[in-house]
């Protein structure tokens, strides 16, 4: 019981430091925060300017697209608050500093990824949570207690989903040194999240189902929500395949973090 | 004249030695061109073959090279300016008997080059031998090419106007970000410039983004253009180099006189 309180603690001592350390950048981090709302409202922009021209889209409203996409950009953001040290692993690799964190007596992961925690990522939850009120309002969707501690879960399975990936594609930069651009190839999917799948054909549905699971980030999920009658078995997947997924990403970074030898300096 | 050559030549030869990176970076372009090849597909499902005076195929083509496009103009000017900055190695380049501009150009071309064989190649072959649009001939890539030219022109002095705010910022991540997603839409490489209602389509004709995707782009899939039209199109992005160009001029006076370099 010590033990499992003692990692929150230390969570909250590390991250606090973060942010005093952070907040002398002020001007950088409120001109960050609108780059960052202007990067994820342009999707609710292009959404707007495509319904200028058609009024439905594979069958799916506005709105309703509007409640995925926000679904999405919920999902997306607790990989940016809390795992945001994902990007700087590839220079930390290839400058020898990883090595310090093999000499703490903690969880290597939870102690790299508490380093940084990104106060930027506040826009676009706040953002996120905007849209996701206007959507539920415009749908007419009544959240009951059952309702929202299932939209609570699956929002959980979702990020669970994306840091998985996430995790997984920084990894590769144990063995090859620069993970970028995989990064960038796996964030941009988290992007794609926000269309309905049943946009693609059938090949397509299949990758992004099973391979790239990115339709469980947003699209099954917020069905649930806006077609009740219509949710496959696929959907109650989500948990378990978030789950899974993490399961394994852990089990790739441990992999790597053996495997890697220092730079020797 | 050769030392610039060279900076071409260096710039080129460092960015290919990342060969795994050179894979996924074209990778990603592809799977964005399926994407949004499925998406439009799904947009136009709908409509009787042409939405806003735009079939699907000039649709398809448009945002598929406006995208290989941004990632072909894509040279990281303003963050490799800014990350001189911060380090203090903007002196090494100052010290130069070289132009500043013009060197960081020299830079930014080598690096068109890397992306012209890593994402535009591959993304160029995908759309013409996979997807087949058939819109584009060989007399409308004749008369893209001068265009390209002064896009690229055009995009680089933005990049070096956020590089150069770096002199007073130190750090441009959050600047940088806003510069490409304004630019990205509202220069027509997210939603070709057609679909925009009325009144933004007029805001945008005023604004420089659009002369680096919008107009090559159109030049590129319209059937009959006259020579009028295209010479007026040339005109438009020759005034916006010229205005940017001097108007990095004034900045780089004034922006050179607050730089503050650390050690080095």
């Amino acid at each position: 019981m010590k033990r499992f309180l003692y990692y929150p603690r230390l969570y909250t001592l590390i991250v606090s430091q973060y942010i005093k350390a952070r907040m002398q950048y002020r001007a950088d981090f409120f001109i960050s925060s609108i780059g960052i709302l202007l990067e994820s409202g342009a999707g609710f922009f292009s959404l707007w300017v495509i319904f200028h021209s058609i009024s439905k889209l594979v069958g799916w409203s506005y709105n309703e697209l509007i409640f995925i996409y926000a679904f999405s950009l919920l999902a997306i953001t607790p990989s940016q608050l809390f795992f945001d040290n994902i990007w700087h692993l590839s220079s930390h690799i290839r400058q020898g500093t990883f090595i310090k964190y093999y000499f703490r007596p903690l969880n290597m992961m939870f102690y790299y990824m508490s380093e940084v925690f990104d106060i930027k990522g506040f826009t676009k939850l706040a953002l996120g949570i905007a849209a996701f009120i206007y959507a539920s309002f415009k749908l007419g969707i009544t959240w009951t207690f059952p309702k929202f501690i299932l939209l609570l879960t699956l929002l959980f399975s979702s990020s669970l989903i994306m840091i998985s990936l996430m995790i997984m594609a920084s990894s590769t930069c144990f063995w090859t040194g620069e993970a970028s651009s995989v990064l960038i190839f796996v964030f941009k999917f988290g992007e794609y999240s926000k269309y309905p799948i049943t946009i693609f054909n059938s090949f397509f549905k299949l990758l992004f189902t099973y391979i790239i699971p990115i339709g469980f980030v947003a699209f099954y999920p917020s069905k649930f929500f806006l077609r009740p009658t219509e949710t496959n078995i696929l959907a109650y997947l989500s948990p378990v395949a978030g789950i899974l997924l993490f399961v394994l990403a852990y089990l790739v970074w441990k992999k790597g973090v053996n495997s890697w030898t220092g730079t020797g300096s | 004249m050769k030392k610039y050559l060279m900076i071409i030549r260096n710039s080129f030869m460092s960015s290919i030695i990342y060969r795994f990176h050179f894979f996924f970076t074209s990778l990603s372009n592809v799977f964005y061109i399926i994407i949004i090849y499925f998406l439009w597909r799904a947009i136009y499902k709908g409509s009787g073959g042409s939405i806003n005076g735009m079939t699907f195929n000039q649709t398809f083509i448009y945002l598929a090279l406006a995208i290989s496009i941004f990632c072909l103009f894509k040279t990281w000017t303003d963050w490799g300016m800014s990350y001189q900055i911060i380090n203090g190695i903007i002196v090494m380049n100052l010290i130069k008997p070289m132009d500043i501009q013009l060197l960081e150009m020299c830079n930014a071309i080598g690096f068109v080059f890397y992306n012209f064989i890593t994402v535009t190649l591959p993304a160029l072959f995908i759309i013409i031998f996979i997807f087949q649009p058939g819109v584009i001939t060989v007399s409308n890539l004749m008369l893209f090419l001068l265009p390209m030219v002064l896009a690229f022109f055009i995009s680089f002095n933005i990049d070096y106007i956020i590089g150069l705010t770096s002199f007073y910022t130190e750090s441009i991540w959050g600047i940088s970000i806003a510069k490409d997603t304004i630019v990205l839409l509202l220069s027509g490489a997210l939603i070709p410039i057609n679909f925009f209602p009325e009144i933004l389509r007029k805001i945008v004709g005023f604004l420089p983004f659009q002369a680096i995707y919008h107009i090559p782009l159109t030049i590129l899939i319209s059937k009959d253009m006259s020579i009028y039209e295209y010479l007026k199109f040339l005109g438009i992005q020759l005034s916006w180099a010229i205005a940017l160009y001097a108007l990095n001029r004034f900045y780089y006076s004034r922006a050179i006189k607050v730089v503050t370099v650390n050690g080095g």
